[in-house]
C-alpha cells in the first residue's frame, strides 16, 4: 500500500477581533475523519468543490502541514516525522506554485533540482536528457522559464517533479488554465508515467476531463469528509443509469403513453429520460419508433460532471 | 552520514551559485546597484572625514576606528545578503504559502530558503568593506583576511535577526516592517557609529538585544589587538543568536498553515 490514511483531521484556528478587545478564536474543521488507502500504480482522482479539504489533505500527505489528529503513511513514512525521507519518494506539482526559477533556463532549474535530490552533475545530465526525451521538451530546456507559455511551463513543472523518479506523484490542478491541446498533452504524459514507470498518481482537479481521461478511481470529498470512494465504472453505473433520448420526426407526432418520462414534446421533436434500472430501453425505443418516421436520434448519458455536481449537492 | 553532509554542502554551493546566477540575469541592473551601494556607503565616510578634519581624534576614536567599524558593518551585511537574501522572504513565504515548495524538498528548509535569493546591492557592500579594510590596515593583507573572517560571524547577526523577526509572521501576520526597522534602524545604524559616543544605557542595549557590539565594535578592536577571550565571546554570542533564530524558524514551521495564492520563484 502506497498511501494509508486513517481518521485524519485538521482543524485551523481563526482569530478575529480588534486591537483592544481580546481576540476571539474560532475552530474551523478543514478535514474531518478522512480515511482511505491507495495501492501502488493506481491513478486516483481526489476531487471536491472549493474549500472541501482537498488541498489541506494533500498538504498533510506531503508533510507540508501537520495533521491535528489521525494517522498517515505515505511510501512507508509518516510525513510529519520523516519529511526529508518522504521527499525522495514523492513528486509534487501544484498548478498554482512553481518550483522552477523564473529568471533561469529550464535546464539550470532542473540542475538545481537534481542537486536537491543528491544527483551528481553527470547523473543530473543523464536524468535531464531522459526526462526531456520522455516529455519531448528538448526545445524548452535552454529557454528562460519566464518566457515559456503556461502550457509549456506546466509540462516543465511536471517533468521537474519526476527528476528523482518518485514512487508517488501528487498533482494539484495540473491542467489549470490550459487550452485543450496542452491539457491533452499533460494527460498523455501523466498516463505514460503511470504505464511506463508504475508511478502512483494522486490527482486533484476541477476539470472532470482530467478525471475521465486518467483515473480509474475517484474519491470525492466535501465539507472535510469523504462522500464517495469508488471506481469510475461503479460511479457511472450507480449514477449514470439515466439516458437522455432526443428524437426528431419528419412530421408532427402525438405521444399517448404517459408512463415515459417525456421532458419535452414539440411538434416533431421529443426528448425523454429513460432510467435503465426501471425501464426497458428497447421497448421504449420501439414505442417511439412507431410514432412516425425518425429523421434523427440522439442517446446520451448524463455527463460525469453532472453526476459529480449532483453528489456535491446531495451531501451538502 | 558523511555522504549526507557532502551532498548538503554540494547542494549549498549549487543553490548559492543558482541564486547569484538568477540575480545576475539582469547584468546591467546588477552592476548599477553594486556601484550605487559602494558610493552610497562611501558618502558616509566623506562625512566622517570632514568631522575628523575639523575636530581631530575624539578621545579613543580615530578615523581608522571608523573605517574598521564601517568595514565590519558593510562586509557582514554584504555576506549575509549576497549569499542568503532568501531570509528576507521568510515572512512573505509564510503568508503566501510559498514555503510549500521548500517543505517538499529533502533539504534543510532554512538553508534552502536562505540560499534561494541573492541581493544585487550586497555585492557592493562586500566590495566596499574590502576596500576600506584595506585602507584602514594600510594594505596589510593578513588584517584584511581577518576582517573577512570576523565578518562571517558578523553576518550571523544579520542572518539571525532576519530569520527571527520574519518567522514571527506565523503568529503576528506580516512582520516585514519590524524586521526592516530592526535591521536598518538598529543593527546598521548603530554599527556604523563608534561605540564611545554612546552612554552606558545605550551600550547595554548594544551588547544585548541589538548585538551591534559583536558585529562591529569588538571585531574592530580584535583586528588591532587580538584577544582570544573577546574572540570567543563573539563566537559564543553569534552561536546563541543563531540558535534562537533557528529554533524560532522551526517553531514557526510547526504552526505554518500554508495557503493557496499563486506563487513563483524568482
Amino acid at each position: 500500500m502506497q498511501i494509508c490514511v486513517e481518521n485524519l483531521k485538521k482543524t485551523f484556528v481563526i482569530k478575529s477581533g480588534g486591537l483592544i478587545k481580546a481576540k476571539k478564536k474560532t475552530e474551523v474543521k478543514a478535514v474531518e475523519d478522512v480515511s482511505f488507502s491507495v495501492e501502488k500504480g493506481e491513478i486516483v482522482a481526489f476531487i471536491g468543490p472549493n474549500g472541501a479539504g482537498k488541498s489541506t489533505t494533500i498538504k498533510m500527505l506531503t508533510g507540508i502541514i501537520q495533521p491535528t489528529d489521525g494517522k498517515i503513511e505515505v511510501a512507508g513514512y509518516n510525513p510529519s516525522k520523516d519529511r526529508k525521507k518522504l521527499a525522495y519518494k514523492i513528486g509534487c506539482m501544484f498548478g498554482q506554485k512553481s518550483q522552477l526559477y523564473m529568471h533561469l533556463t529550464v535546464r539550470d532549474s532542473y540542475k538545481l533540482l537534481c542537486s536537491i535530490y543528491d544527483l551528481d552533475s553527470k547523473q543530473a545530465e543523464e536524468k535531464i536528457e531522459e526526462i526531456a526525451s520522455l516529455f519531448k521538451i528538448h526545445d524548452l530546456l535552454d529557454r528562460v522559464v519566464r518566457k515559456l507559455s503556461l502550457g509549456q511551463r506546466m509540462i516543465c513543472e511536471i517533468a521537474g517533479s519526476v527528476l528523482h523518479d518518485p514512487e508517488i506523484i501528487f498533482l494539484d490542478e495540473p491542467t489549470i488554465g490550459l487550452d485543450i491541446f496542452a491539457k491533452a498533452r499533460i494527460r498523455e504524459i501523466i498516463k505514460k508515467m503511470n504505464e511506463e514507470k508504475g508511478t502512483t498518481i494522486f490527482l486533484t482537479s476541477h476539470d472532470i476531463g482530467d478525471v475521465e481521461a486518467l483515473c480509474n478511481r475517484i474519491i470525492i470529498i466535501n465539507n472535510g469528509t469523504i462522500v464517495t470512494d469508488s471506481t469510475i465504472d461503479e460511479l457511472k453505473s450507480k449514477y449514470l443509469s439515466s439516458k437522455v433520448v432526443k428524437i426528431s420526426y419528419d412530421s408532427d407526432i402525438v405521444c399517448k403513453k404517459i408512463e415515459y418520462n417525456v421532458q419535452k414534446l414539440e411538434h416533431n421533436q421529443v426528448e425523454l429520460v429513460i432510467d435503465t434500472n426501471r425501464e426497458n430501453i428497447g421497448e421504449a425505443l420501439a414505442y417511439f419508433t412507431s410514432l412516425g418516421n425518425i429523421v434523427d436520434i440522439q442517446i446520451s448519458s448524463t455527463p460525469l460532471e453532472e453526476v459529480i455536481k449532483k453528489i456535491y449537492q446531495e451531501r451538502r | 552520514m558523511l555522504t549526507e553532509v557532502r551532498n548538503n554542502i554540494r547542494y549549498l554551493f549549487d543553490a548559492i551559485k543558482v541564486s547569484i546566477k538568477s540575480a545576475m540575469a539582469y547584468k546591467v541592473s546588477f552592476l548599477i546597484q553594486t556601484i550605487f551601494m559602494f558610493f552610497n556607503n562611501a558618502s558616509f565616510l566623506v562625512f566622517w572625514l570632514v568631522v575628523f578634519s575639523h575636530t581631530g581624534n575624539q578621545g579613543d576614536v580615530t578615523f581608522n576606528n571608523v573605517l574598521y567599524i564601517w568595514a565590519f558593518s558593510s562586509m557582514s551585511y554584504g555576506i549575509a545578503y549576497f549569499f542568503f537574501a532568501g531570509i528576507q522572504k521568510i515572512n512573505e513565504y509564510i503568508i503566501s504559502g510559498a514555503m510549500d515548495s521548500y517543505l517538499l524538498q529533502p533539504k534543510n528548509v532554512l538553508l534552502n530558503v536562505a540560499t534561494s535569493k541573492s541581493s544585487f546591492s550586497a555585492c557592493g557592500d562586500i566590495l566596499y568593506g574590502l576596500v576600506i579594510s584595506f585602507m584602514a590596515s594600510g594594505g596589510d593583507i593578513s588584517k584584511v583576511l581577518f576582517v573577512i573572517f570576523l565578518s562571517l560571524f558578523g553576518s550571523i547577526f544579520f542572518f539571525s535577526s532576519e530569520v527571527f523577526f520574519r518567522s514571527l509572521a506565523v503568529w503576528l501576520g506580516d512582520t516585514n516592517m519590524i524586521a526592516n526597522r530592526y535591521v536598518e534602524m538598529l543593527l546598521i545604524t548603530f554599527s556604523t557609529y563608534p561605540e564611545n559616543i554612546f552612554r552606558i544605557g545605550i551600550k547595554v542595549i548594544l551588547y544585548t538585544v541589538v548585538p551591534v557590539a559583536y558585529l562591529s565594535y569588538i571585531p574592530s578592536r580584535l583586528v588591532e589587538n587580538f584577544n582570544i577571550w573577546l574572540f570567543l565571546l563573539v563566537v559564543i554570542v553569534a552561536i546563541i543568536y543563531l540558535t534562537i533564530s533557528i529554533f524560532s524558524f522551526y517553531k514557526a514551521l510547526r504552526s505554518y498553515e500554508s495557503g493557496n495564492s499563486m506563487a513563483m520563484k524568482d
